[in-house]
């Protein structure tokens, strides 16, 4: 009862309690006992680095009711360490003015000194603990940086350190005020770092956790923070789509995990997305939902390209079961937490950065030219035996065969302009901190026409800290509109049209679709194809924290989301050939999406120290809520084109509706025990409900055990390897589960059919459910080391993991006799396995004050393994999945040339039965993932000049530009299909070699059946590795001394540049999207100025 | 001063227990069904519901051509027997015809095994969600219950036939169902039976013949004990369908087929647009330019007796290419906007047929002849005479059916196993090919690889 009173009695007293009487009496004790006597009895708690109490003797103090000052004064006496007390809290440290103290001449006083301290960016510090190292009085700075310390005197030394700041000494002489900079620590190994439902610092963590600064975000001119993190993270990949703005990317952390319902069909093992403590609605599904696509692809839109990066402060990404076991089912596939900007303690900064640059395509094949592409068609009908005819050769006989169109360069040529202007005020007192800030963004595409994406941000993040600071309430907002004109078709689909096509225009100024024979696509059309999307999102989070006793806080996170999009998609029928849809009328489709999610987290914290030791406990619950609302309409039968945005206008609208529910809740306890700063451990348990699964098979358990061994703070490390600065040991093992199955998969559902029976509907069952089924088990196992040297300037650091997924949702086939071929989903014992090394080399270097450089090498080497698949030979998966192998191997026929009479591709009979057949000629034909990946990051800075560069590096085997041409349906020779001029490499009568087989029209069944064969071997996989300078950015800031004339604080200048080249043997198109007929990646450069006043 | 820290555990306790009661997962994970689709315990919640579903039923049962209950019933028999064969090759429908089936024929498992279980899948679930309804009013329930009940009778008959032994699914839990043994023939037909009765039960005379009504269920209960030997069984139920009056022949051939004939019992309406009746649809060309896909088979041709009408009518002969093809002409329209021609399941003179050979083999050859010759006047045949033996009756019926019935739901290739006159009749008509094995269809493989419990028929392992 005597400790509830203590601390009612502390919330009145302000910062300064030094009228606490202690008593305390111990003898020959480690002065760390008393200090945690000091701790347990007391407000006070103390700051010191092990390693100045490591030859701290043992002490005695005997003080009875008695100050905090006598108590000290008795522990410290002789032990070379002196201390300083703000507010509540006691640094120690080591008293380096004992030997000097005497020296100093006591006369001279002048009184107060005062002065300023500020940060680098010559923002204010405040909470800087000052402490004058002869007569050991100290301060603390104020909101507005300034001190004042009474009693100095001159020549005395005096002592500036702040958490994350190198200390500072600064030798009085008589000039007052005076200016100091703080320098931010080199070392980040004490950076906080974001955990689930906590925080904890990159050299205590057990688990595996990477944090992208804002430093690396800053520097890159990408609008998608998911295009930020490509590259960066060991063990993550990511990959985009497409290069028009708002395209999607595929991520993947720690390999494929999941073999997902649909054979054949991997299924898309997403990270879990939590922003500012809110789950992402859409997760990383598109928020694409018109009916007819747009240009972006079947993979639709990027719901990230509603996040503004530069709203965003950080990124941690989560990886292994301790990591990722608070998160319970959800966490599967690893966690990716996003924090956005806060305010810091400081006057009002304004922030303005303004940049614009432009892109344009990089890679592309070059295409036949005219003389090239007629050559191919004669050969072609000539190899064929056929006669040019007006059918079979339109573009021979009725065309101008001397006509030339680029269409490469007309299509998919242009340059995309792109623009950034960003505004922020930040700012606050000890007691409230402020971040508003808002980004309008506008990007063009290389396609001709007015086709643009703006999106418009803003963002507001609030602190607020009670005096006691017992209460925290930080409040986060973000709001963004995005408008994204597009068109309905990737025009890099039809840059194969025949360099001879006439001209797309006719004399009347409208499309030209002659010559009737020749249903020909006018790419102009199009481009009056538009797709329209407005897509509004809105994230808003309430932490709320207040410690109830000493040690004890409860925490709550309250968090929205809403996501809404409202799409068109239209197609005017002046778009349309009228020689292949006789009176083209017009189309227009719509498409609505509303998404909500909202989740409440009670959580409570508790800490207690023992000794060298701290236990901190944490319990908390989830209640998560998410709907989906999807209505699309398709509208047709208008009186005219111009009415195609009017749905009310439509002679005939058909809708479809979908509406679906998810919900989740979970508790979860996570107890982390820390001796010494030298022994963690870190267990974490969680028991979660999720409606995706049937009725009692909801609830689930997860748990994961984590445990750190920081031997660098052992003594006997210590004296033997004094070059070791950090050495951390760390292991965990865990489970998590995967709910990523989709909603309802366990219920028997009906559906309208679109026929009726006379007249009336009837509703049909489509999908036979295992009621039965439940989450996938991921089992997660890790090791790691990391090592620091020379101080910590050279960091190292090796995981090993291990994922293996078990109990596994596949399609399950049934007999016929059930009434369908499979439930839609049940758990397989099949395992899948994921192991992998994650390497990382980071180092920083600097040297002197004017020249810094900081490195980082990663790798990552991923291995997938099918370790089992009970009954595979008679599932669904026989043909496609082969134990002991990674899931992504093909398995095809083995491409052994081009017959040099015959001209077509011939393959290895492997049975020697004479044909080439299914299944057993058919082998592994090669594994279409990925063999090792990583990325170079460098940061060279020479006073205001910094380079920083980073280059992304991937040994991939993929399918080649050869597989598009062959698959698409017109192979080399194919009427009004244009083809790369590399496939001029075939098969002629003349020389009988070539790399391609003979060129054909497509009537010859021989040829034909080769290339459906050649679609299904090795001839179509080609080594897809690249080596891709990611970013650089070059910027000059300009020095301090300059601006102090100005009103400005801070002034950069820059210029940055994304996937400025690539070096790779792919042939055609860009080795990361792969498909010759989507946009490949840009290349952007933008250059802009950062200005803050 | 020592820490007190029952203070702490007293907090730290009330904080859990409101976490907890916060939580209640259970509750906070349930969610509603998603709305643009129905689960089960939904479907059956009130009458127009559950009309939905029946329909849902005959939809797809009527949603694929060449497919059991559509068409692929009355082909793939046809082509197993004398009635037709294709006029261009096809690899797999030649496998019917020269009776060198396949268990991986895509056409046995597909378009009439797989069908045919879809559709008692449905039929299934119907029936245990009417029963289980709260919601239904007791007159739809019956009715629809008798509906399906009539339906999955019709699915096992067809089943029980082409493939001899089958698995009888009665319910719809897929675990058990997916481990099921093949049901002697003798049970499944016990089962039609049961359903029959049950159907005649629940069902009412509805005028409408475009769903299955008592007289339908009566008609196909006649077949049923036909095919059983049930005589008298058979000609009590007979009798009761052909004197209730409620249909008549047609005198004019040509409109036997058409969607208002007065002699049929019950038919199903085509769903597709522009589709009538799938045999129209698989039988005639699209084309006069057009060889027909499937001509009549000699034998048959040479069955018809000099002046019988159905051959004029019912038989459609076109000079093409040097050759004649005579193809199937019953139903007359390949495709048409609004349809005339539904797919007839039961037809009047099919059951005068029933009571002929039930009669016979009880020895009434006066009765027998009396219904044969109906069927004989109508075809503008001379009446056959009442003074021959029971076997020549007998086979006068055998005779009638054929041409009565022929390219109908496969009544001619059921008639031959029945009568076990196929290998007399087939053995020396397709030669070497034929075994007495092919009077079965084979398990589809795929089955025998999911199913373990499954065997295969004899010739086909």
């Amino acid at each position: 009862m005597a400790k509830v009173l203590f601390a009612i009695c502390l919330v009145a007293v302000p910062v300064f309690v030094q009228a606490q009487h202690i008593t305390i009496s111990v003898d020959n004790v480690p002065l760390k006992r008393v200090m945690k006597l000091v701790e347990g009895h007391s407000q006070y708690v103390f700051a010191y680095r092990t390693e100045y109490l490591q030859h701290a003797g043992h002490v005695s103090v005997h003080v009875k009711n008695g100050s905090i000052d006598q108590i000290m004064k008795q522990a410290l006496k002789g032990s070379g360490l002196n201390y300083l007390i703000v507010g509540n809290m006691i640094t120690v440290r080591p008293d380096t003015t004992a030997a000097t103290a005497t020296a100093i001449s006591r006369n001279t006083a002048i009184a107060p000194f005062e002065g300023h301290v500020m940060n680098d960016a010559g923002l204010p510090l405040s909470g800087v603990s000052v402490l004058d190292n002869n007569s050991l009085n100290g301060t603390v700075t104020k909101d507005d940086g300034s001190f004042a310390l009474r009693g100095v005197q001159s020549k005395t030394v005096l002592t500036f350190s702040s958490v994350g700041y190198e200390p500072s000494l600064l030798e009085v002489k008589d000039k007052t005020p005076v200016t100091v900079r703080l320098k931010p620590l080199l070392r980040d190994l004490d950076e906080t770092v974001v955990i689930g439902y906590g925080k904890t610092s990159k050299r205590l963590t057990t688990g595996s956790v990477y944090k992208l600064s804002q430093a690396e975000i800053a520097s890159q001119p990408v609008s998608n923070p998911l295009g930020i993190l490509e590259g960066r993270v060991p063990g993550l990949l990511i990959t985009q789509s497409n290069g028009l703005p708002g395209s999607t990317y595929k991520i993947q952390l720690r390999g494929q995990s999941s073999i997902g319902i649909v054979p054949g069909q991997l299924p898309p093992n997403d990270p879990l997305f939590i922003i500012d403590g809110v789950p992402y609605a859409p997760n990383n599904n598109s928020v694409q939902t018109v009916p007819s696509g747009s240009a972006l692809g079947q993979s639709g839109r990027s719901p990230f390209s509603l996040i503004n990066p530069a709203d965003i402060d950080h990124i941690e990404v989560l990886k292994d079961a301790d990591a990722t076991a608070i998160y319970g089912s959800r966490g599967a596939n690893g966690v990716v937490l996003i924090t956005t900007k806060r305010g810091k303690v400081g006057p009002p900064v304004f922030n303005l950065n303004i940049n614009s640059g432009f892109s344009n395509i990089t890679r592309y094949p070059d295409m036949m030219n005219t003389q090239q592409y007629v050559k191919m068609r004669r050969e072609a009908l000539d190899n064929d035996g056929l006669t040019p005819n007006n059918t079979n050769a339109a573009d021979l006989l009725l065309w101008d065969t001397t006509r030339y169109t680029d269409f490469r360069k007309l299509l998919i040529g242009g340059k995309a302009m792109t623009s950034n202007v960003q505004l922020s005020m930040a700012g606050g007192s000890n007691r409230f901190q402020y971040y508003l800030g808002t980004t309008y963004h506008y990007e063009t595409t290389v396609f001709p026409g007015d086709l643009s994406n703006k999106r418009l941000a803003a963002h507001f993040n609030g602190h607020y800290q009670s005096k006691d600071s017992s209460l925290n309430i930080t409040t986060s907002i973000i709001y963004t509109g995005d408008n994204n004109k597009s068109i309905l078709k990737d025009l890099t689909s039809v840059v194969n049209l025949p360099p001879n096509a006439p001209d797309l225009y006719d004399a009347a100024g409208k499309f030209n679709w002659q010559p009737q024979d020749v249903a020909i696509i006018n790419p102009m059309a199009l481009l009056q194809q538009a797709y329209d999307a407005k897509t509004t999102n809105m994230l808003g989070n309430v932490d709320l924290s207040y410690r109830i006793l000493k040690g004890l806080i409860f925490k709550t996170s309250l968090g929205y989301n809403r996501v809404q999009s409202d799409e068109i998609g239209l197609v005017p029928g002046s778009t349309l050939n009228p020689y292949t849809t006789p009176d083209p009328t017009g189309t227009s489709y719509f498409g609505k999406m509303v998404l909500h999610s909202w989740i409440v987290e009670p959580q409570l914290e508790y800490t207690r120290y023992f000794g060298k030791g701290k236990i901190t406990a944490l319990v908390g619950s989830t209640v998560q809520m998410q709907t989906s609302n999807i209505t699309t309409t398709t509208a047709t039968d208008f009186a005219s084109d111009d009415l195609l945005r009017n749905r009310g206008d439509a002679g005939k609208l058909s809708t479809e509706e979908l509406n679906t529910e998810y919900k989740y809740g979970g508790v979860f306890a996570r107890l982390t025990g820390n001796y010494h700063d030298t022994y963690i451990l870190n267990l974490t348990g969680r028991a979660d409900g999720s409606s995706r699964f049937g009725p009692g098979k909801q609830v689930g358990n997860f748990w994961a055990a984590g445990a750190g061994w920081i031997f660098s703070n052992e003594p006997f490390i210590k004296e033997n390897i004094p070059l070791l600065s950090y050495g951390k040991l760390r292991g965990s093992y865990g489970i998590t589960g995967n709910d990523q199955i989709g909603d309802y998969k366990y219920l028997d559902q009906w559906q309208r059919v679109s026929y009726n029976y006379l007249g009336s509907s009837g509703i049909v069952p489509i999908q036979l459910a295992d009621s039965n089924y439940s989450w996938e088990v991921n089992r997660k196992l890790e090791v790691a080391a990391d090592l620091g040297v020379l101080k910590d300037h050279l960091l190292l650091s090796v995981a090993w993991y291990r994922n293996r997924t078990g109990n596994q949702l596949i399609a399950y086939t049934l007999p016929a006799i059930t009434g369908f071929n499979k439930y839609a989903a049940k758990n397989s014992p099949a395992l899948v396995e994921n192991t992998g090394w994650e390497i990382m080399l980071q180092t920083k270097n600097k040297p002197n004050r004017n020249f810094q450089w900081n490195g980082m090498v990663s790798a990552t080497i991923p291995r997938n393994k099918l370790l089992s698949f009970p009954n595979l030979n008679n599932s669904t998966y026989a043909g496609l999945l082969v134990p002991g192998q990674s899931l992504s191997v093909s398995k095809g026929l083995t491409y052994t040339g081009v017959d040099p009479i015959t001209g077509l591709f011939t393959f290895q009979d492997k049975d020697k039965n004479g044909t080439i057949s299914y299944p057993d000629d058919y082998r592994i034909i090669g594994n279409l993932g990925l063999k090792w990946y990583g990325g170079i990051q460098s940061d060279l800075q020479y006073k205001g000049w910094r380079l920083s560069l980073f280059v992304e590096y991937r040994n991939q085997k993929a399918y080649s530009y050869l597989y598009t041409i062959y698959n698409n349906g017109t192979p080399p020779g194919t009427i009004l299909a244009n083809q790369p001029a590399m496939v001029l490499d075939r098969w002629q009568k003349t020389n009988h070699e070539g790399a391609l087989q003979q060129f054909s029209t497509g009537v010859k069944d021989s040829v034909n059946a080769a290339i459906s064969r050649f679609t299904q071997s090795n001839g179509i996989i080609d080594d897809a590795s690249f080596w891709r300078l990611r970013t650089i950015e070059f910027s000059y800031s300009v020095p301090c001394g300059w601006l102090r004339k100005t009103c400005m604080k801070r002034s950069r200048v820059y210029i940055q540049a994304q996937n400025l080249f690539t070096l790779t043997r792919y042939k055609g198109i860009d080795p990361e999207t792969q498909n010759i007929l989507a946009l490949p990646p840009l290349r952007t450069i933008a250059a802009g100025v950062d200005i803050s006043f | 001063m020592l820490v007190n820290g029952s203070g702490v555990v007293k907090h730290v306790t009330i904080g859990l227990m409101l976490l907890m009661a916060a939580t209640g997962c259970k509750k906070l994970v349930e969610v509603n069904p998603p709305d643009d689709q129905l689960v089960e315990g939904t479907v059956f919640l009130n009458d127009s519901s559950a009309q939905s579903a029946v329909n849902g039923v005959y939809i797809k049962i009527m949603s694929n051509s060449k497919y059991f209950l559509n068409g692929g019933t009355s082909l793939y028999p046809g082509l197993s027997a004398d009635e037709v064969i294709r006029s261009s090759t096809s690899p797999g429908e030649d496998q019917f015809s020269s009776n060198t089936l396949t268990a991986i024929n895509q056409s046995v498992y597909v378009n009439l095994w797989k069908a045919a279980y879809s559709y008692i899948y449905q039929c299934n679930i119907c029936i245990t969600g009417l029963a289980k309804s709260t919601g239904v009013s007791d007159e739809v329930k019956n009715r629809l219950t008798g509906e399906v009940q009539f339906v999955r009778a019709l699915c096992y008959f067809y089943l029980v036939n082409l493939y001899g032994d089958v698995p009888l699914v009665l319910s719809t839990n897929a675990d058990v169902n997916a481990v099921l043994p093949r049901s002697a023939a003798a049970n499944v037909y016990t089962q039609i039976e049961a359903d029959l009765q049950s159907a005649i039960a629940l069902l009412t005379n509805d005028p409408a013949n475009t769903t299955p009504t008592r007289l339908a269920a009566q008609a196909l209960l006649a077949r049923i004990y036909l095919y059983e030997g049930e005589w008298s069984q058979a000609e009590t139920y007979a009798s009761i369908v052909i004197n209730d009056g409620k249909y008549k022949l047609q005198n004019d051939l040509n409109t036997v087929f058409k969607s208002n004939s007065t002699e049929t019992i019950f038919q199903w309406a085509p769903v597709l647009p522009n589709v009538n009746a799938p045999e129209g649809n698989i039988f005639i060309p699209p084309s006069a330019a057009a060889r027909p896909v499937y001509k009549i088979c000699t034998v048959l041709m040479n069955a018809f007796e000099t002046g019988d009408l159905r051959k004029s009518s019912w038989i459609k002969t076109v000079p093409l290419g040097g050759q004649t093809y005579s193809y199937p002409y019953k139903y007359k329209v390949y495709n048409s906007l609004s349809p005339t021609e539904y797919n007839i399941v039961l037809r009047l003179a099919e059951q005068y047929l029933i009571r002929a050979e039930a009669r016979a083999n009880q020895g009434d050859i006066a009765g027998a002849v009396a219904d044969i010759n109906v069927i004989r006047t109508r075809a503008g045949l001379p009446p056959v005479s009442s003074a021959v033996s029971k076997d020549q009756c007998l086979l006068a019926v055998e005779q009638e059916r054929r041409i009565e019935l022929f390219s109908e739901w496969g009544h001619r290739w059921f008639d031959l196993k029945r009568t076990n006159r196929a290998d007399a009749v087939l053995g020396p008509l397709k030669g070497t090919n034929w075994q007495s094995a092919d009077k079965l269809y084979p398990i589809p493989q795929s089955e025998l690889e999911t199913d373990v419990h499954l065997d295969q028929n004899p010739g086909y392992e």
